[in-house]
């Protein structure tokens, strides 16, 4: 509750006097409201050509933008209950891993004069469509990677259960979630959320730690033969403590931080 | 579609202050505490928060009662916050009057608002008793993590303001406003309808991302507003930039203007705010002007709204058409049309 403090009246403060119009004027707004008067219902797929542009590309960014920090929170909620379930007290620990999840994409922004409300959810929308495949013969082709947006893959692995996603930075990074193979019995579930902020990130994973700080796992990233696809190994020892254990993902040579890890060992 | 926003939240804010004047208590002291601490909640005021929560819970298929105690309970604590805010932001002007420490003084409104943030529990142990002790404990729980957020959001922009912080990044504000606002003023009451509505069956992660877009886009468009001359804002024009608030507008000024310019914001608001002069409102407005940052806030606005569209497809897209679920959707463009 806060605390009794003394107010001093400034001597002057901006008055506003009466207003000589009946109704603000909002440029945008009108704007709004004429063209969702004009326009019909458009599909994702159909933006108005009057959006330059260079509109979409901002009103996509700053989505994008807020949509991962949103989504960061989401997941550090979750990091956090999960640790709290588990008896973790270390908040400092708990800190870091969430300054981590939070660091922003960098946000590439331009002045533009009028906005639509309509056709910005119309460009929002075109964000998430995936593009449909074509193809001819049987079989269900399967779709392209997604590009500058998030891709999660659940497997199973060794009998843990895997949950394995990639929020790629921008359109220049394809969206493709490495594979996770587990190794040991004990193994209950296994996450990784990947960020790398850049094409040239190379993930490496520090030692998985236990809110007791005796106990710890390695977890290493692997190239495979298709470059588009990583795989993250784990090995867990037979008498590996149980609870859950986490780590940050890291560029090798930068230190610069993309993602997190967390393991959870059964009994 | 803004005679529905309109006419809805008249009829729930109605609702809803019937409501909480059956929790305000009465009695001695009446005039250095059951007063003061009545004065905002029989204040106009716009009632969005207990609307939405009171939507949502009949989008659901709640009825109004069922949603009415959670509703305000809701409005109650948000009243205790803005006892509080106005303090800690030397404002004097509140729903178009003297705000509750101008005219009280500081120590009583301070007291006032600690009885209102008590009095906000009273109509969830009530919830308790009707809606059985898993689902009455759910929204207490959901009350009492509002408002630890709450609390860290204002902590945050206090905490700039007063070690004098203004290079931050809008991921900074997102950060803070996502506290401070988002969770109190369309996160929370959301999730609390769906839980009302759904009888605890709902997942209310996707809340939590509908509210955060609705939310912020509201309170930039807020900071917007603080620049306008508008009777119906009922707070003193340019008081924001007055206390220093570090809204998006004067973060993306900061971060466009030049070393002289980040030198001069700086030493602005290392002053005491009853020493900032009106040519320094003039200097802050007219950086805003020159680095388009208007342009670029209400850009962002609109697409933290879009956003908001989206997510709403996502989550009441399936429910049958309602005036309570065209209320919600219109929210986001309402914000704009206030």
């Amino acid at each position: 509750m806060a605390k009794t403090t003394s107010t001093r009246r400034t001597s002057k403060r901006l008055r506003r006097n009466d207003p000589d119009r009946e109704a603000p004027h909002r440029r945008a707004t009108r704007i709004m409201l004429s063209a969702n008067n004009q326009s019909d219902k458009k599909t994702s797929d159909d933006v108005d050509p009057r959006v330059s542009a260079s509109v979409q590309h901002a009103i996509s960014s700053m989505v994008r933008q807020s949509s991962a920090f949103i989504e960061n929170q989401i997941r550090a909620g979750q990091d956090a209950a999960e640790r709290m379930r588990h008896g973790m007290t270390k908040t400092g620990q708990l800190n870091a891993n969430i300054n981590t999840l939070a660091e922003s994409l960098v946000a590439v922004t331009r002045d533009i004069g009028v906005t639509w409300l309509e056709l910005i959810s119309m460009i929002v929308r075109s964000i998430d469509t995936q593009p449909q495949p074509g193809g001819s013969g049987g079989g269900i082709p399967q779709p392209p990677p997604r590009r500058g947006s998030t891709v999660t893959h659940n497997a199973k692995s060794g009998g843990a259960t895997t949950l394995s996603s990639f929020t790629a930075a921008d359109s220049e990074i394809p969206a493709v979630p490495p594979r996770i193979v587990v190794k040991g019995a004990k193994a209950k579930h296994v996450a990784l959320d990947l960020r790398p902020s850049s094409a040239r990130f190379v993930p490496h994973v520090r030692h998985l730690v236990h809110s007791n700080p005796k106990h710890s796992l390695s977890a290493k990233f692997s190239k495979t033969s298709d470059p588009l696809r990583l795989v993250l190994v784990i090995e867990i020892p037979d008498g590996q403590h149980p609870g859950t254990y986490t780590g940050a993902v890291v560029d090798s040579s930068s230190n610069e931080p993309g993602g997190t890890v967390s393991v959870t060992v059964a009994e | 579609m803004s005679s529905l926003i309109a006419d809805t939240l008249e009829e729930y804010g109605s609702t809803t202050r019937a409501a909480m004047a059956d929790y305000l208590p009465s009695g001695y002291p009446a005039r250095h505490l059951y007063e003061p601490l009545a004065d905002y909640p029989q204040r106009a005021g716009k009632m969005m928060r207990p609307s939405i929560c009171i939507a949502t819970a009949r989008a659901f298929g709640a009825s109004r009662a069922d949603a009415v105690r959670s509703a305000a309970a809701i409005e109650l604590l948000h009243n205790a916050m803005l006892v509080h805010d106005d303090i800690q932001d030397g404002s004097e002007l509140r729903r178009g009057r003297p705000t509750l420490h101008v005219l009280h003084g500081v120590p009583l409104a301070i007291n006032a608002g600690d009885a209102l943030f008590l009095l906000s529990l009273r109509p969830l142990f009530d919830n308790v008793g009707i809606f059985g002790s898993l689902l009455g404990l759910r929204i207490l729980r959901e009350m009492e993590q509002v408002a630890w957020h709450s609390l860290e959001g204002q902590a945050i922009e206090l905490g700039w303001i007063r070690e004098n912080v203004l290079d931050l990044e809008d991921t900074d504000y997102l950060n803070m406003v996502l506290r401070k606002t988002c969770w109190l003023a369309t996160i929370h009451p959301s999730r609390v309808g769906a839980l009302i509505g759904s009888r605890g069956a709902l997942d209310l992660e996707p809340f939590i991302r509908f509210g955060f877009y609705l939310g912020a886009a509201f309170q930039i468009q807020d900071d917007l507003l603080n620049l306008a001359p508008d009777p119906r804002y009922g707070k003193e024009m340019n008081g924001d930039l007055l206390e220093g608030k570090r809204s998006l507008l004067l973060i993306h000024a900061y971060r466009h203007g030049s070393r002289a310019e980040r030198a001069r914001l700086s030493r602005l608001f290392r002053r005491p705010r009853e020493q900032r002069k009106d040519e320094d409102v003039a200097f802050v407005l007219s950086l805003i002007a020159e680095r388009q940052s208007v342009d670029y806030v209400r850009q962002f606005a609109h697409a933290l709204a879009g956003a908001a569209l989206h997510q709403f497809a996502s989550i009441y897209g399936d429910l049958p058409a309602s005036r309570d679920k065209e209320f919600i959707h219109g929210l986001a463009s309402w914000i704009f049309n206030r």
